[in-house]
């Protein structure tokens, strides 16, 4: 679990692991529940019990309070919303084109010389907003972008590239190194190979970086940003 | 609780009313042949395990190799759902409405057709699989008609061969939904009152609480009066058949109609399927009219939230109908009855609304989506495990609260609770934007899907078989190979279902047919506990083979004839 709980470092104290802590809370307890079950034996129980009716009710306004709070507590992380925080008139996000297909990644910075073949074939900044804008040329694929580039290195984000469609992500990365790109939808049976690698290089010092939202969310959202 | 040792030679307390013999015989039939599909569609995951695991005797190469598992995925995915889990909610569907119903099936020969045609469509997805088509279980267009090469993959006949196949399914599956409106839609329902809470009110102004037998005597006598068959105007029909009667004022309450909860859950299955079943007639229609020219512009995002429409509520369906007869088969061994209990019936509007919205969580990672959508799919998702927190939690308190036995149907349905509720966390996470964007195809997804499907509806259709096959067949199941049954499935599914948890958690992804070499520890280990999981079935089949096969005994006659003979009302157990 060693990935997951870096995960849940790296992204602060996000849905991710206050989940966690949920569940594991709740599993604890249901098992507690089964426990005491197993192990009690009800001599004379009623039909007539006035625990029961105030269990169930309470139970019922617990566990609905409960998932009210997921629900905000995630909200913020729906892409829309998590995307809204970017002003696309923004001078420094670098746009980038993806193309998927069986079984291919081509990932073109807008304003970089096209050099077909080159390895890493994505290179861009530290820092600065990422607007992914993938098109599919025959069926669906998955863009997921892996934390490393390593195998077994945790999603840091995915979308589906649903043919015929402008599919946009916003993504800011804060650390410059390799990150593997892997196909995330089932799409024929070279699937698994359809990888790629982009490069993030560090931040120039001498840029501006005055636009560049920083802290809050830039740690929290599926979009970083 | 207390171990019984005589199981499984207690009579069973299910309702009177005997099912006409030609049901039995139907009821019979899908069971066989659920346990066959089981068998088959468990071998082709053993396939899928072993090519995974590397183990030399059937290596192939690469792309072969790939083609192989897409296509053993493909098929042991469909027919798992089509010819598993959906086949044991129809048997339980039709046995269900006719029993707790009290009254005939409508449309006998229809429910009959509904099996052929259901193992038309087994057989049919088997052929496309052995012609190499492997778009995957949910058939996600367009890869249907562009397989890469089709020359080394499948080719059109194939596909059109899988698109005939689902048409078939769809068919099968809507017979089945008009079968129950039109059972429990049309003459007399077996009709009670909240007469339960009516005694809490009375006993709440005594100040004391009555004794369990005492109550029990008095509940007895109280059922005789208000327990009667009787035919519902349709207005107040659908509001008792959905639930919704359970969430009226207390004034209103005591005088609305409930129906047995199991009839409430049959009807709220069928109408979230027939609501969902348009989905899959328009993926369809967008997959025939796309195999001229694959590559023209269908709506592609439309025809996939097209299918989840229809995909979602299937996942539903196997599980939905189980619940509603936990509360009559898991404390039927107790010695509590099932009363009218509010909260048992408040969760059932929820499921029809939730069930019926909550496929657009597959849409998550479609940005393309409407943000609309992307609301009503958390919204539902989350919605959803309201209803599945009730159920899970009054079906456990009511089984506590009952002397319950714990014999090889009580095991099974708290081993599917188990396996629902922790498959249910999962559902939650994948349930939000912020979680389920690094859950999402991973193996852990196939874990869930394990959890809620494997470790949760099979599990409780196993506990029905188990306590209906005596109804059925005047026979019992032996109990040592049952147990041994549930030892090994328990033992086997959770393991498979825990060990996709784990790795997918990590970021294995799914359907990678060649697995990334970081996850490769964990193949063995999944071969070995999808192997258990498919022994105990060979255990299974046996036993239902040969009760099926040898001449009741006499302590069975007499113990089916005791239970055909008890006065009215003895053993009906709702209101
Ligand atoms: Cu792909």
């Amino acid at each position: 679990m060693s990935n997951m709980v870096n995960l849940a470092a790296n992204y602060g104290w996000g849905p991710y692991t206050l989940l966690y802590i949920f569940i594991i809370t709740v599993i604890v307890g249901a098992a507690g529940l089964l426990i005491v079950m197993a192990t009690t034996r009800m001599k004379t129980q009623t039909f007539a019990s006035k625990k029961r009716f105030h269990f169930e009710r309470y139970w019922a306004i617990g566990t609905a309070a409960v998932l009210i709070w997921l629900w905000v507590i995630s909200y913020p992380w729906m892409p829309p919303v998590a995307f809204s925080s970017i002003n696309p008139t923004q001078k420094n996000i670098q746009v980038v084109d993806v193309t998927a297909g069986q079984w291919f990644w081509l990932m073109h910075k807008e304003g970089q010389p096209i050099t077909p073949g080159q390895t890493p074939h994505l290179t861009i900044i530290a820092g600065q907003p990422v607007k992914f804008i993938a098109r599919s040329v025959d069926v669906n694929h998955g863009l997921g972008i892996f934390a490393g580039p390593a195998d077994g290195s945790p999603i840091l984000l995915q979308m589906q590239v649903v043919p015929g469609l402008d599919n946009v992500f916003y993504y800011t990365f804060d650390k410059p190194g390799y990150y593997i790109v892997r196909c995330l939808e089932y799409c024929g049976y070279a699937h698994p190979y359809m990888t790629s690698i982009i490069n993030v290089l560090p931040q120039p010092t001498s840029s501006p970086n005055t636009l560049t939202p920083a802290g809050g969310v830039a740690g929290g959202g599926p979009a970083g940003v | 609780m207390q171990r019984e040792e005589h199981y499984p030679r207690e009579p069973p307390p299910l309702p009177q009313y005997d099912i006409s013999p030609e049901l039995k015989k139907l009821v019979l039939m899908f069971m066989g042949a659920m346990l066959i599909n089981f068998l088959i569609a468990g071998a082709l995951a053993i396939g899928m395990r072993t090519i995974q695991t590397d183990v030399p005797i059937i290596k192939v190469d690469g792309i072969a190799q790939n083609v192989l598992f897409y296509a053993l995925l493909t098929a042991h995915g469909q027919v798992m759902f089509f010819g598993v889990v959906c086949a044991n909610t129809i048997w339980f569907g039709y046995y269900a409405v006719s029993k707790w119903g009290r009254k005939p099936l409508a449309g006998m020969g229809w429910a009959k057709a509904s099996f052929w045609i259901m193992e038309a469509s087994v057989i049919l997805i088997f052929v496309a699989g052995l012609s190499g088509f492997g778009a995957g279980w949910y058939n996600l267009m367009p890869l249907t008609f562009l397989p890469g090469h089709p020359s080394v993959t499948w080719g059109s006949a194939a596909a059109i061969t899988f698109l005939v196949a689902d048409v078939i399914v769809g068919v099968y599956i809507t017979i089945f939904c008009i079968v129950i409106f039109a059972t429990l839609l049309r003459g007399k329902l077996p009709v009670g009152t909240q007469i339960f809470e009516y005694m809490h009110e009375k006993d709440r102004d005594k100040g004391d609480e009555v004794s369990l037998v005492k109550e029990n005597k008095e509940a007895q006598n109280i059922e005789k009066e208000f327990i009667h068959q009787e035919n519902l105007p349709a207005s107040v029909r659908w509001v008792s058949l959905i639930g919704i009667n359970s969430w009226f004022p207390k004034k209103w309450r005591d005088v609305t109609p409930a129906v047995p909860i199991v009839c409430v859950a049959a009807f709220v299955t069928a109408l979230v399927q027939i609501i969902g079943n348009p989905g899959l007639f328009v993926q369809l229609a967008s997959g025939f009219a796309s195999l001229q020219n694959p590559v023209a512009s269908s709506n592609w995002l439309l025809t996939k939230n097209a299918w989840w429409f229809f995909a979602h509520p299937i996942v539903y369906f196997p599980l939905l109908l189980f619940l509603g007869g936990i509360y009559f088969l898991a404390p039927r061994y107790g010695k509590e009855r099932v009363p009218f209990f509010k909260w048992n019936y408040r969760t059932w509007p929820f499921y029809l609304a939730f069930s019926t919205l909550v496929f657009s969580h597959h849409v998550f990672m479609d940005i393309p989506n409407p943000v609309w959508l992307q609301m009503m799919a958390q919204t539902a998702s989350l919605g959803i495990v309201w209803p599945s927190g009730m159920t899970i939690i009054t079906v456990l308190v009511f089984t506590w609260r009952s002397k319950m036995t714990w014999n090889i149907t009580t095991r099974f349905f708290i081993a599917g609770i188990a396996g629902w509720m922790f498959g249910g966390f999962q559902g939650t996470e994948t349930g939000m934007w912020g979680t389920d964007m690094y859950l999402h195809n991973t193996l852990s997804m196939v874990g869930h899907i394990h959890l809620i499907l494997l470790m949760g509806p099979l599990l409780f259709a196993f506990a029905v078989m188990y306590a209906i096959i005596p109804d059925l067949t005047k026979k019992h199941m032996s109990k040592t190979l049952g147990e041994i049954h549930f030892w090994l499935t328990c033992f086997g599914g959770f393991g498979l279902a825990i060990l996709f948890n784990i790795i997918g958690t990590e970021g294995a992804v799914r359907r990678e047919a060649d697995i990334a070499s970081a996850f490769h520890w964990a193949m063995p280990y999944l071969l070995f506990f999808a192997l258990l999981v498919g022994i105990a079935q060979f255990l299974l089949v046996y036993n239902f083979a040969t009760t099926l096969r040898r001449k009741p005994t006499q302590n069975e006659t007499t113990e089916y004839e005791k239970l055909h003979s008890q006065p009215a009302g003895e053993g009906i157990t709702y209101t």
